[in-house]
């Protein structure tokens, strides 16, 4: 069931090294871009071409499964992850933040134990200002996602205005 | 210090109402391998860290640990919402019912409350981090028991994020672990 990890880290402490292959291609065919609202197509396949790092999945492959790294993920029995699809431009909104924000988290626990990856710290730069632009985005449209929102300068004050994230759909 | 987001670290949409599952899934809010344990266990050990990686990390996953205490949570209440008496009664959580209503409330799949003795600390960073090993791949392996007890696609997708988590933090820790032993800080230098 569980793989073995071993030369995960080698692996990952590699990538510099290791030419673009068929693996990245492969990676890029498995992102069903039809997930993402039409709307918003062009920022999804901006979001692709940035990742050169061969290894790391793309945002939303990595996002769905819950782990950026090829070589670490493991599946369960024969479970695919589950897909996301938002069914209005809210939730679309919040799917680009929950996973750049995800992208940029997993990169910067790898970053905790291999502080020298400098690969792997402009990738999550990268996904960082990705998380802040889709942040700016979401807030700005529907409401505040932390205090710092600008959204919160206006009267009445809005941060107990909108639905809790636990709440769901039901 | 802690700064609130409004959003969930991976979305919950649950859409049907189902209190059996709710009671066996809070093992992974209060249980011995669940979540708040593992939040727990990892931001009380991070001070004694001997280095700035066990300390990053231990900080880090153990803030990603208070996403999954609230992803859980989220299942939970949205699994239990607006349930009445009969419908917890005839999931077998009347306990839960009589105590909590359906409030959130800390426990294992018996009804057992959460207690800090699931967690330890000892000082030696190299005992430490192999505990969190273990205790990765023990909620790994509590999150494939609730999957195969779990029919509903909409639970069953947030179970397999959370059990990947697990694959993720175990191998962090175990890397932190091979560092230190390499490092000797088990040797009480």
């Amino acid at each position: 069931m569980m793989n073995d990890y071993m030369d995960y880290y080698s692996y990952i402490n590699n990538l510099n090294q290791m030419p673009n292959s068929n693996e990245m291609m492969n990676l890029n065919q498995m992102i069903n871009p039809n997930q993402m609202m039409n709307n918003n197509q062009n920022k999804v396949k901006k979001s692709s071409s940035t990742n050169k790092n061969n290894g790391l999945a793309e945002p939303y492959q990595g996002f769905t499964r819950g782990n950026m790294f090829d070589n670490l993920y493991d599946e369960y029995k024969n479970y695919r992850p589950q897909e996301l699809n938002p069914t209005n431009d809210k939730e679309y909104a919040m799917l680009l933040m929950q996973m750049y924000g995800f992208a940029a988290h997993d990169l910067g626990l790898y970053l905790d134990v291999n502080p020298n990856d400098t690969n792997a710290i402009r990738q999550r730069a990268e996904y960082i200002r990705m998380y802040n632009e889709a942040l700016a985005q979401y807030e700005n449209s529907f409401g505040p996602i932390t205090q710092n929102s600008v959204m919160l300068e206006a009267t009445p004050w809005a941060w107990d205005t909108k639905k809790w994230p636990w709440e769901g759909n039901r | 210090m802690w700064k609130y987001e409004k959003s969930l670290q991976y979305p919950i949409n649950i859409k049907k109402k189902n209190p059996k599952l709710a009671k066996i899934i809070v093992t992974q809010y209060g249980g011995s391998q669940g979540e708040l344990a593992a939040a727990l266990r990892y931001l009380n050990q991070r001070y004694t860290m001997p280095d700035e990686k066990g300390r990053a990390l231990l900080t880090d996953i153990g803030t990603e640990e208070l996403n999954h205490v609230e992803m859980v949570s989220s299942i939970i209440y949205q699994l239990t919402k607006d349930a009445t008496p009969e419908e917890m009664k005839a999931a077998g959580w009347e306990g839960h019912y009589a105590e909590h209503n359906t409030a959130l409330y800390p426990t294992d799949a018996n009804g057992v409350p959460f207690t800090i003795t699931y967690i330890s600390t000892t000082g030696d960073p190299v005992a430490d981090i192999m505990e969190d090993m273990a205790a990765e791949q023990k909620a790994r392996a509590v999150y494939e028991n609730l999957i195969d007890l779990t029919d509903d696609p909409d639970v069953i997708g947030p179970l397999l994020w959370l059990r990947q988590r697990e694959i993720v933090h175990f191998n962090l820790f175990r890397e932190l672990y091979e560092d230190y032993k390499k490092k000797g800080y088990d040797q009480k230098k």
